[in-house]
């Protein structure tokens, strides 16, 4: 395959990774803008380092890998510390991310039936977080609770989403057992 | 570590995660729970599930809170079920192209007033509210109460159709279907024939639309500058008593005004776009370019054979709400990659369609980079708003559709112009690729060839 044909299909396999690599950066910088930052670094990245693909592995592992090494010098630049995290750092992190990926459209057909049987108090404070992104003070204020009582449901729903995902898909875990909903 | 420790362990790290997901942990905290994850695979693969739920709850969940068939707001009045169905009928049968968070907007009309009670943010780059807090996608703009946006870039759409991109610092109220206050900030309009009359009001001007795309940046001391991109706005001097009051002044295409506090008339100034060139591809349907490519400054002198850029791929908005009278052909139509088409392959638009156009030109002499094919290559991404119809890259039909689709003011020249598609096998050539969202086109420029354009067609 000669080099003008590699980046081309470089970048339509990107287009189709893109998402899972989104959520993988996003665990790991919580600010959105510099979130996107690291996403447009990482896509220069893979086009640039086209050339070194193999298209006989598979493509994600190979992107991923970019990712995790964006992911790591961004984060030493944002903590001024160079020595805080390895090359190899967050493998385990990506390859976790690699598998939600195969599951990603399953989770939320299942989210959306675990969500369904959410109601009253508790689906207002999913909707106040999940959709108008509200700080737990914010939702607080809203619904007249104090801020821990907000933090503690929250945390509830989040475990029971959770777990009940884990159930509808097939009745296993979606990546491990132990650690689970509570 | 015993199953039990370990499992204890986890428990406590599970609890950490929810509160990095609060956003709740400090600087410190976040850093010893991210060290936690180099060398463990349990702890990476509960971080990755619980980060990867949390993001698709936001996308699992329904915009209104059907448990109870009303809006979360205590304050917000529920939709009566008639209005919505009526209005929703209405809106589907005028417009089938309109995206769903206009129609989910529309859902938010109240009964009586024909006022939205909320607006819906349509896109949100980089940005956060005062609170730390994202702006998201999808997220309600409360009518009558104040927003403080600490940074980034939102766009919100009113309901007559009004697109407006707010950059931070900004404090701003909506205060109807066609009204805006924004008392500290930067925002850009772009208000569509059918909406003309839409204002915004700062500390010391109002700024009444006449059909155009106006930016307007206040600032703390209510120092008001306008510049209108295109059309025509009035600017009328507010705050003073009524015997100072100015009468309005019309400010033309290329135009610029300024309203300060402490003057009762309204300067003209010089047109300087600098301040809204973060806002302004945003009110005009580009979300975001990457690469070289880069969207061009508002303004008459910006257009297509007026203005060259030999460092960047640059994006011009050429037409706005063209109704195709018959089937358009073009070059690519479906995901994938702009390639050499069989005779009895047709691509085209369908007729009546609504459309927008705009022409990516590319002309990168400067920044580009050889590779090790001795080649020179020029990468850009560009995503736009709305859905990408066609692309049309072949030089007989840019030339043919220039009078319908290009920029009235235009001088599209006689030189070679659009990009050949490759061969089969072939290399070194230019690559056009439409991603599967149908929003975002990756261009690669193979070759540092001249004046290689390309038109892109999207929903209007």
């Amino acid at each position: 395959m000669n080099q003008t044909d590699t980046i081309k299909q470089v970048a339509i396999k990107w287009t189709r990774i893109q998402p899972s690599i989104g959520r993988f950066i996003r665990s790991f910088v919580r600010n959105r803008s510099d979130a996107e930052d690291v996403i447009q670094e990482v896509a220069l990245n893979v086009l640039e380092s086209a050339d070194n693909y193999d298209p006989k592995r598979p493509f994600s592992g190979w992107a991923f890998t970019i990712a995790r090494r964006t992911v790591t010098n961004h984060l030493r630049r944002r903590y001024r510390d160079q020595h805080l995290f390895g090359s190899e750092s967050f493998e385990h992190l990506a390859t976790a991310h690699q598998n939600l990926n195969d599951r990603k459209d399953e989770m939320v057909d299942a989210l959306e039936q675990c969500i369904a049987n959410v109601s009253g108090r508790n689906r207002k404070i999913l909707h106040l977080r999940y959709r108008e992104g509200l700080a737990i003070k914010k939702i607080g204020e809203r619904l007249s609770m104090s801020a821990n009582a907000v933090t503690v449901a929250l945390h509830r729903l989040r475990d029971t989403l959770r777990s009940c995902v884990s159930n509808k898909l097939d009745q296993s875990p979606i990546s491990m057992s132990d650690g689970g909903a509570g | 570590m015993s199953n039990s420790e370990n499992m204890l362990d986890l428990n406590q790290f599970r609890d950490h995660i929810h509160r990095y997901l609060d956003d709740a942990l400090t600087e410190n905290e976040s850093l010893d729970l991210l060290k936690q994850l180099e060398h463990s695979p349990e702890k990476s693969s509960l971080f990755a599930e619980m980060g990867t739920l949390d993001e698709l709850i936001a996308e699992a969940m329904p915009s209104v809170d059907q448990s109870t068939g009303e809006l979360v707001h205590p304050n917000a009045s529920p939709v009566p079920m008639k209005k919505k169905h009526s209005l929703r009928t209405f809106v589907a049968a005028l417009a089938a192209s309109i995206v769903l968070v206009a129609t989910i907007t529309f859902l938010f009309f109240g009964a009586n007033d024909n006022k939205p009670i909320t607006t819906e943010v349509v896109h949100a780059a980089g940005a956060l509210w005062e609170d730390g807090n994202s702006v998201r996608n999808g997220q309600r703009i409360e009518n009558g109460q104040k927003h403080h946006l600490a940074q980034g870039v939102v766009a919100v759409r009113f309901a007559d159709g009004t697109n407006v991109a707010i950059e931070g610092p900004a404090e701003f109220r909506i205060l109807g279907s066609a009204h805006l206050e924004l008392s500290l900030g930067v925002a850009t309009a772009h208000v569509p024939d059918s909406a003309k009359g839409f204002k915004i009001t700062s500390q010391t001007a109002t700024v009444v639309d006449l059909g155009t795309d106006f930016g307007i940046r206040v600032s703390n001391d209510g120092k008001t500058d306008v510049a209108v991109f295109d059309g025509e706005v009035t600017v009328e001097r507010i705050g003073m008593g009524s015997e100072e009051r100015s009468n309005p002044k019309h400010v033309m295409e290329g135009e610029a005004i300024r309203v300060r506090r402490d003057r009762a008339t309204v300067e003209t100034v010089e047109y300087d776009t600098t301040s809204f060139k973060n806002a302004w591809p945003v009110s005009s349907g580009v979300l975001q370019t990457s690469g070289l490519l880069r969207f061009v400054d508002p303004g008459p002198k910006f257009i297509p054979g007026r203005y060259e850029d030999s460092d960047h791929i640059l994006i011009f908005p050429e037409r706005r709400a063209i109704q195709l009278k018959e089937p358009l052909a073009v070059d690519l139509n479906e995901p994938g990659e702009y390639a050499r088409m069989r005779r009895d392959e047709v691509a085209h638009i369908e007729s009546k369609q609504i459309i927008r156009s705009f022409l990516v030109q590319l002309d990168p002499i400067g920044q580009t980079e050889k590779f090790a094919d001795g080649k020179i290559h020029a990468f850009g991404q560009i995503t736009f708003e709305r859905e990408i119809v066609g692309v049309i890259a072949n030089k007989a039909k840019l030339r043919a559709t220039d009078m319908l689709l290009g920029h009235p003011d235009a001088d599209y020249g006689d030189h070679p112009r659009g990009l050949e598609p490759p061969r089969r096998d072939e290399t070194g050539r230019d690559s056009v690729i439409l991603t599967a969202d149908r929003r975002t086109l990756i261009i690669h420029l193979a070759a540092g060839s001249a004046v290689d354009q390309l038109r892109v067609l999207v929903k209007d």
